[in-house]
C-alpha cells in the first residue's frame, strides 16, 4: 500500500472532506472505512504451510437523495490504495455516478437518513511479534507436537463519517493463535490464544494447558450409541451454541416476522430457564460501539433476563419500519460482542456434578434442524469425554447431536459456571473480523445424540 | 491494466537487488465488481456495488511461499510487497512443512502457462434502475396473501478480471461474468412458519431475468409456501428418498467434494473445516457409492459458476473423473498437493481474491447423468419421499455424519406423488449412503446449480462452486420432520 495502515485515519478524512464538497443539499452521504494490516502464518503438523500478509482498505459510501416524494439510496464500496491521487480521482468518478444513478432508483420507504453520532476515537495499541520473527516465536516451543492451526496478527481500522459532520475513529493491534493439538490416533484439542501484547509464559501456559488435556485424548475411544446423555457444555461449545441467537432469534425484524424462534418467548407461551440472561456488552471493549452508518449502542443491551425475552437488536432500517427506536444494532441484527451471566457452580466440581456423562468443550457445524422452533443439530468435535461417576473414562468417537434452544437454556438446564471464559473472535472471511464472547460452562440434564 | 502491463510491473520489480534470492516471483491481480439489487415486500431494500482490486505477490524461497497483497497497482508498492513476501518466505522456509523444488526453469507447481478465458456474456442490457424495478417486482408479485409475512428479491451482477504473471513465464487472463438470483416468501399462519425459495448461479447467460416462464417461479415459490402451512410434518421413518437437483448439489458439495480435497487429507485444513474419512490409499480403491455414481470434476461446462480455463497456480484445466462406476479414482488437489501426496489430482488451486492464496479447492463438481426417466423413477418407488432445496446442512470434521434439510417435500405412494409435506430432514452416513444410491435421471432430469459461499482455509475464503445434477434415487434413508 502507499501509505501504512495506522496513518490511514488522515487520509480517510481528507477523502471524505473532499465527497462531502461535491454534495446538493438535497443530498447526504455516509462513509465507513474498514481496513487492516494483517500478518498470516498458517501451520500444519508444527510447521508452516502458507506464510503472508495483508494490507487492505475500502471505503464503503452510501448517497442519499431527498425529494418531496422520498428519500433514494444506493452504496458503493470500492478498495483504496492509500496514494491520494489515485484514490481522489477514483472516489470523484464514484460520487458521479452514483449522483447520476440515485435519481433513476425507487424510493426507498425506509431509508433512514445518517444523523450526526458526533465524534468517537478509540484507540487499542498493541506488543505484537515483529512478522519475520514469528514463525521462530510460535514453532520453536512446539517441537514435538502435532500443531495445526492459524496465527493472525496486526492491525485492524475501522471509521465513519458523514456529511452532517460525524467522525468515527476505531483502531485496535492483536493477535490470535487459533490452533489444535493431535493424538497419533487423530484424537484432538483446540485452543485459542489470543490478545493485544504477546507475552511468552502465557503463550506456554496455554500450549501447556492444552498438551495436559491431549493427555486425556489417549485412551481408547468410547463409542456411544443414540440416545440422551447428561452433558457438561465448556464455554467454546456454550459460544457456539449462543451463536445460533444471531442467525435470526435476537433479531428484532426476524421476531416480527414470526422467523424467530425466540417470537414464543415475546407472546409468552414459552419461557427459557430462570438460570439464564443474556446481554449484547460492549464492556468487552472487543469491538467498536458504532456499527457500519455510526449507529452508537449502548454499552450494554440486555436481551433475555431469568429466561423472559427483554430486548432485541433493533437495526435503525427496522426501527424506521415499525416506528419504534434502534439500539444501534447492525444491519444483521446479530451479536457483536455477547456476555452470558455465569452461575455458582464451581470449576472443581464440574465432574462431580456432571456424574455419569458426556465432557464436551467444543461443538461443530452447527444448524437448524428446524429454524422456526429453535431446533439445533451439529457435531461433537476436539475434546469431548465419558464420565463415569465423576471420573474422566476417555474420548467418544465423534457423534451428531440434536436439540432445541428450548431444551438447552431452558428445560433441561441444570448449573451454570461460576467462572466464564472470553471466546475470541478468529473469524478472517473477507477481513480479519473484531468481536468475541465471553461465555459460562453449562450443565444439562438430558442432551439428544442421534447418529 | 492488461497481462501484458503487469508482466511490465514484474519485470521492473525483478530489476531490484532486494529481490536477488527469490526462487519464482508471481503476481496474481484481481478485481471484481458486484453490484446487489434486493426487493422486500414490494420495496426496494438495498442497492450496491462492491468493486475489489488488488495484487497478490508469491515469493519462493527455499521452495518455501510467502505472499504479500495490497490493493495498490503502483511499481513502487508492488516492489515493497514483493520484498515483504520474499521477507515471509525466507522466514518460514526454516519451518517449511513442504519445500517445492524450484530448481527447474518451469517449476512443477507453478508451470508456465498463457492463455485467455472469456465466460459467456451477461446480457447487460437491463440497467441498474431496470434491476431495481425487477427485484421490487418479484417481491411484490410473491405478496398473495395476508399469510405471506416476508418476501424477498435479491439479484448480484458480477464481472471480474484475474491475471498472472510469473518469473518463468506465464501470462494469463481470465474474464468473469455471472449473475446470483434468489426469491424467497416467508408465510405464516398461527404459531407455523414456513419458507420457500428459488434461484440461479451461474456465468454469464442472464435471459431468464427476461423470460416470462420466471414469473411462474415465482409464483410457484409464493404458492408453495402457503402449501407447507397446512401440509403434514415429515415422517420419522426409513424409507426410499428422491433427491431434487437443489438439494443433490449440497449433498454432492459436502459429502463428495470436500471429502475428496487433498489439502484436508494432509491435513491443512484439520483446525477449521476439518480432515477428511479418505485416506491416499482409498484411491483406485475405494467403492464410494454404487456403480451408478459417476462424478467429474469440470471447469469446462460453458455458464456453470466455477468455470475456467487455469487455476491460481497457472495449471490448465480440464475434466476429470473423480468417481469413475462408484469407484474413487482422483482427489481434489492442484500440483502442490499433488506433489505432497502423490494423489492424482485436478487444476484446482484457487484463491478467494486478491487478498488471500490459492489452497485446494472445489470448481464444478457434477454428477453424470444416468438412463432413468424422471416418471420411471417415481413409478419404480412403493413408499418414499422426494425433497427439492436445501435449507440446513451440517457434517462432522471427517465428512462422515450428515444431516440435511429441505424446504419442500412430497410423499409418494404406489409409484405416484401425493401430498405436501413439511420440514423434511434426513440422516446419513457418507459412504454407505452413496452406496444406497439406486437410480440416477437421465439427461433430461439435470439442473445446474451453483453457490457463491463456499467456506474454507485459513485465513478464512470464501469461493464460487458449481454442480450439476440429475435427480437421484437414494434406499433405506433415514428421514424426520421438525421439532416437537
Ligand atoms: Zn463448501
Amino acid at each position: 500500500m502507499n501509505r501504512p495502515i495506522s496513518s490511514f485515519r488522515e487520509h480517510f478524512e481528507s477523502l471524505v472532506d473532499v465527497a462531502f464538497k461535491t454534495l446538493s443539499t438535497a443530498e447526504v452521504l455516509a462513509c465507513e472505512l474498514i481496513g487492516e494490516d494483517s500478518q498470516f502464518v498458517r501451520l500444519n503438523a508444527a510447521k508452516v504451510r502458507q506464510a503472508g500478509q495483508v494490507q487492505d482498505a475500502s471505503l464503503r459510501m452510501r448517497l442519499f437523495l431527498r425529494r418531496d416524494e422520498g428519500v433514494r439510496s444506493l452504496e458503493n464500496t470500492f478498495s483504496l490504495t492509500g496514494d491520494w491521487k489515485s484514490d481522489e480521482s477514483r472516489l470523484m468518478a464514484v460520487i458521479s455516478e452514483m449522483q447520476n444513478e440515485v435519481q433513476r432508483v425507487p424510493v426507498d420507504p425506509y431509508a433512514v437518513l445518517p444523523t450526526n453520532r458526533g465524534q468517537v476515537s478509540q484507540i487499542e495499541e498493541g506488543k505484537l511479534l515483529n512478522s519475520e520473527e514469528v514463525c521462530d516465536r510460535l514453532l520453536s516451543d512446539c517441537v514435538g507436537l502435532d500443531l495445526a492451526g492459524i496465527y493472525a496478527a496486526g492491525a485492524v481500522i475501522r471509521g465513519t463519517a458523514n456529511s452532517l459532520g460525524q467522525r468515527q475513529w476505531f483502531y485496535a493491534e492483536n493477535f490470535s493463535l487459533d490452533y489444535s493439538l493431535y493424538t497419533p490416533a487423530e484424537k484432538a484439542v483446540k485452543s485459542t490464544f489470543a490478545g493485544s501484547r504477546w507475552n511468552r509464559s502465557e503463550y506456554l501456559q496455554d500450549l501447556d494447558q492444552s498438551k495436559r488435556l491431549l493427555s486425556a485424548m489417549e485412551n481408547k475411544p468410547i463409542r456411544l450409541n443414540r440416545g440422551n446423555y447428561r452433558a457438561y457444555l465448556a464455554p467454546a461449545a456454550v459460544a457456539d451454541l449462543v451463536g445460533m441467537f444471531s442467525w435470526g432469534c435476537v433479531s428484532e425484524r426476524s421476531i416480527r416476522k414470526g422467523e424467530s424462534p425466540l417470537r414464543f418467548l415475546r407472546t409468552g407461551e414459552r419461557r427459557l430457564s430462570s438460570l439464564f440472561s443474556l446481554t449484547e456488552d460492549f464492556t468487552l471493549g472487543v469491538v467498536p460501539r458504532f456499527n457500519g452508518e455510526g449507529d452508537i449502542a449502548p454499552e450494554r443491551v440486555p436481551l433475555i433476563e431469568q429466561g423472559h425475552l427483554v430486548g432485541s437488536l433493533v437495526h435503525s432500517r427496522t426501527a424506521s419500519e415499525y416506528g419504534i427506536s434502534s439500539n444501534g444494532a447492525t444491519a444483521g441484527e446479530g451479536f457483536r460482542s455477547p456476555s452470558m451471566d455465569p452461575g455458582n457452580l464451581k470449576r472443581e466440581d464440574i465432574l462431580k456434578s456432571l456424574g455419569t456423562g458426556v465432557y464436551l468443550s467444543n461443538l461443530h457445524y452447527l444448524n437448524w434442524s428446524d429454524s422456526f422452533e429453535g431446533r439445533v443439530t451439529g457435531m461433537t468435535r476436539y475434546a469431548c469425554l465419558w464420565v463415569e461417576d465423576g471420573e474422566v473414562v476417555g474420548p467418544i468417537e465423534t457423534m451428531r447431536w440434536d436439540d432445541s434452544l428450548y431444551r438447552f437454556f431452558g428445560s433441561e438446564l441444570l448449573a451454570i459456571t461460576d467462572f466464564r471464559s472470553v471466546i475470541a473472535e478468529t473469524s478472517t472471511y473477507h477481513h480479519r473480523q473484531l468481536g468475541g464472547m465471553l461465555m459460562p460452562g453449562i450443565l444439562l440434564k438430558e442432551m439428544n445424540f442421534t447418529l | 491494466m492488461s497481462a501484458k502491463n503487469l508482466n511490465k510491473i514484474l519485470n521492473e520489480i525483478c530489476i531490484s537487488p532486494e529481490l536477488k534470492k527469490a526462487e519464482w516471483i508471481g503476481l496474481r491481480e484481481v478485481r471484481e465488481r458486484h453490484r446487489s439489487f434486493v426487493g422486500q415486500d414490494g420495496k426496494i431494500r438495498d442497492i450496491s456495488s462492491d468493486n475489489t482490486h488488488g495484487i497478490m505477490v508469491e515469493v519462493f524461497f527455499h521452495g518455501q511461499m510467502g505472499y504479500s497483497a495490497s490493493p495498490s497497482p503502483h511499481v513502487s508498492a508492488v516492489l515493497e510487497s514483493a520484498i515483504r513476501a520474499l521477507r515471509q518466505a525466507q522466514a518460514a522456509s526454516k519451518w517449511s512443512v513442504a519445500p517445492f523444488d524450484f530448481g527447474a526453469s518451469s517449476p512443477r507447481v507453478r508451470p508456465v502457462a498463457k492463455g485467455h478465458y472469456a465466460s459467456p456474456k451477461s446480457v447487460s442490457t437491463m440497467s441498474p434502475a431496470a434491476i431495481s424495478e425487477l427485484v421490487v417486482m418479484m417481491s411484490g408479485r410473491m405478496q398473495k396473501s395476508s399469510k405471506i409475512v416476508q418476501t424477498l428479491a435479491y439479484i448480484d451482477c458480477l464481472d471480474g478480471e484475474s491475471r498472472l504473471v510469473s518469473t518463468s513465464g506465464t501470462e494469463i487472463e481470465q474474464e468473469l461474468e455471472g449473475i446470483i438470483l434468489h426469491f424467497q416468501a416467508t408465510a405464516q399462519d398461527g404459531s407455523i412458519t414456513q419458507k420457500r425459495s428459488d434461484g440461479e448461479n451461474l456465468q454469464g447467460n442472464q435471459q431468464y431475468l427476461t423470460d416470462p416462464s420466471l414469473w411462474l417461479r415465482v409464483d410457484r415459490v409464493a404458492e408453495q409456501s402457503l402449501e407447507l402451512l397446512s401440509a403434514p410434518e415429515c415422517p420419522n421413518e426409513t424409507t426410499s428418498v428422491v433427491l431434487m437437483p437443489s438439494q443433490m448439489t449440497l449433498q454432492i458439495h459436502e459429502s463428495i467434494g470436500h471429502p475428496l480435497e487433498i489439502d484436508r487429507i494432509l491435513g491443512d485444513e484439520r483446525n477449521y473445516a476439518g480432515w477428511s474419512f479418505v485416506r491416499a490409499k482409498d484411491f483406485g480403491n475405494l467403492q464410494y457409492g454404487s456403480k451408478l455414481l459417476n462424478v467429474t470434476f469440470d471447469p469446462t461446462v460453458s455458464g456453470e459458476l466455477a468455470s475456467y480455463s487455469f487455476d491460481d497456480g497457472g495449471n490448465p484445466a480440464k475434466r476429470e473423473h473423480l468417481i469413475r462406476d462408484g469407484l474413487l479414482i482422483r482427489g481434489l488437489g492442484g500440483l502442490e498437493s499433488q506433489t505432497r501426496s502423490k494423489i492424482p489430482g485436478v487444476a484446482n488451486f484457487r484463491a478467494s481474491s486478491w487478498n488471500r492464496p490459492p489452497v485446494d479447492r472445489m470448481a464444478n463438481i457434477n454428477l453424470e447423468p444416468g438412463s432413468s426417466s424422471f416418471d420411471q423413477i417415481i413409478s419404480s418407488i412403493e413408499s418414499g419421499i422426494l425433497m427439492d432445496t436445501n435449507r440446513s446442512w451440517s457434517i462432522d470434521d471427517y465428512r462422515n455424519k450428515f444431516q440435511f434439510g429441505c424446504e419442500y417435500a412430497k410423499r409418494i405412494q404406489n409409484g405416484k406423488i401425493t401430498h405436501t409435506i413439511r420440514n423434511p430432514n434426513y440422516r446419513g452416513i457418507t459412504t454407505p449412503f452413496w452406496n444406497g444410491l439406486k437410480m440416477v435421471g437421465e439427461a433430461s432430469t439435470l439442473y445446474t446449480h451453483g453457490t457463491p459461499n463456499c467456506g474454507k482455509a485459513e485465513p478464512n475464503q470464501v469461493i464460487r462452486v458449481g454442480h450439476r445434477s440429475p435427480v437421484c434415487l437414494f434406499e433405506n434413508v433415514e428421514v424426520f420432520g421438525g421439532a416437537k
